[in-house]
């Protein structure tokens, strides 16, 4: 830690994520993106660096809940009847579409089981789940309350899309003021050329570390106090 | 324009930025950003890249005061003392950019773009050029983020963002994305947009074009050349 300009700045991986202020939001884990069942994947999407992720990520939320982080889940939501779908944002899922980004807006739609988490995450009663319509986590949903509320000063981003939900959250997230934290083995995308531009990106901004550096900090954080 | 569900989207260029409902929103063109002599320049940054686009960036904006969108200037503003830095965004600002060459570069002053400065104010070559023009200071990467952008542009009927200025991979990205959540449609001028890491333009440059329209500022000009001069 640091002082600049008469506040207290933390400088080490260890200190930002302490589990006392940090929570883990877990991007976008749903069927229709991440089953082989789902939209993405019956519309010829590859999904398999999603699938290849999802065993890393299991083995972080187990640690992440032994050492007593908050664990928040999103799931991307499209309201029934297009109720969520602006004029622009329907514009935006066309385009993307055509450029063979996503397959359509018809996906992630309330109620279905395309929207609910894949089975490999089973979230835990207490852990909050925030629905959100637009890509970043921090637009018009109930996150910043429940961060506040738990005093949280720092988040660790893992999910999909990188380029798309995540980059957007991990965005929102700094500019919110949290320290942000993103797992380079626990994030994916359909397309593995805008992972790796967006990676490069966030990399540049962000403190970007594997699932198991941040394992490794808790570890040695727990040995300290023990 | 084509219906969805039934609702009306626009589908050409030239609808999207038609100028009764279009705004250009010129991100950080700022002496610190661009200038010679400014904080980027200072640290030791290169800031080529960024001033080819102030000549671009002139053409759009005189020719959008032209044809009557409204034209917005972001002002990234820091408060002295830094105290609308919070800690974590002190981090962010003085982090060490490390990597390759072209990514890893020397650290800026967290002192960037102080309200009230020589480097807060926009570069002389794009001040003036509007007549009335819209201010709005940000204190983060988003023009949308704790700024009052959001209400201006709803209380004017805007429907679509132009977005020119810098930094690409920055406050230009982190703009753009906030205003397609806001329900803009989105258009980047590709030429109007630029970096001293040329190498992270790109990749942010690539990913941006994936998600929303990113075009030269002739092609924005050409479709607002059709329309009939305001009386």
């Amino acid at each position: 830690m640091k002082e600049l300009y008469g506040k207290m700045v933390y400088e080490t991986l260890g200190e930002i994520v302490d589990p006392k202020h940090t929570a883990v939001i877990v991007v976008d884990m749903q069927n229709d993106g991440c089953h082989w069942d789902g939209d993405f994947a019956r519309h010829g999407f590859d999904i398999s660096e999603k699938r290849e992720m999802i065993p890393n990520l299991v083995r972080f939320v187990e640690e992440a809940r032994r050492a007593g982080l908050l664990i928040v889940w999103t799931m991307n939501t499209n309201e029934r009847a297009g109720r969520s779908l602006s004029p622009a944002w329907l514009y935006f899922r066309l385009r993307e579409s055509k450029h063979g980004v996503v397959p359509g807006y018809e996906n992630d739609i309330e109620g279905t089981w395309g929207q609910k988490i894949v089975d490999e995450l089973k979230p835990l009663p207490e852990e909050p789940i925030v629905k959100k319509h637009r890509s970043s986590v921090f637009v018009d949903t109930s996150l910043n309350a429940i961060l506040r509320s738990n005093k949280i000063e720092t988040v660790i981003i893992a999910g999909t899309v990188t380029q798309g939900c995540v980059e957007s959250t991990a965005r929102g997230a700094a500019e919110h003021d949290y320290y942000v934290v993103i797992l380079s083995d626990c994030v994916a995308s359909q397309r593995h050329d805008l992972h790796e531009a967006a990676l490069k990106v966030l990399a540049s901004r962000y403190d970007v570390v594997t699932s198991k550096d941040v394992i490794a900090e808790w570890t040695r954080l727990a040995a300290r106090t023990a | 324009m084509i219906e969805v569900d039934g609702k009306l989207v626009y589908e050409t260029l030239a609808e999207i930025v038609q100028p009764e409902h279009t705004a250009v929103v010129v991100v950080d063109m700022q002496n610190d950003y661009c200038a010679p002599g400014g904080e980027t320049t200072r640290a030791g940054r290169d800031i080529s890249h960024v001033r080819a686009t102030i000549e671009p960036q002139a053409r759009l904006i005189k020719k959008a005061a032209e044809v009557g969108a409204m034209v917005v200037f972001i002002k990234n503003t820091t408060e002295p003392g830094c105290l609308s830095d919070s800690p974590a965004w002190l981090y962010f600002k003085t982090r060490v950019r490390k990597g390759p060459p072209g990514v890893a570069r020397p650290q800026m002053s967290p002192e960037v773009t102080i309200d009230g400065t020589w480097g807060h104010e926009i570069v002389d070559e794009l001040k003036g050029l509007v007549e009335r023009p819209v201010v709005v200071k940000k204190y983060r990467s988003s023009a949308f983020v704790n700024t009052n952008l959001y209400l201006i542009l709803r209380s004017n009927g805007i429907e679509s963002v132009v977005i020119t200025g810098c930094v690409t991979q920055s406050c230009v990205d982190s703009t753009a994305r906030d205003a397609s959540f806001h329900d803009y449609y989105v258009v980047l001028a590709r030429d109007c947009v630029g970096s001293p890491q040329v190498e992270l333009h790109e990749a942010a440059l690539k990913v941006l074009a994936a998600r929303y329209d990113v075009v030269d500022s002739s092609e924005i000009i050409a479709a607002w050349s059709k329309v009939r001069q305001p009386v």
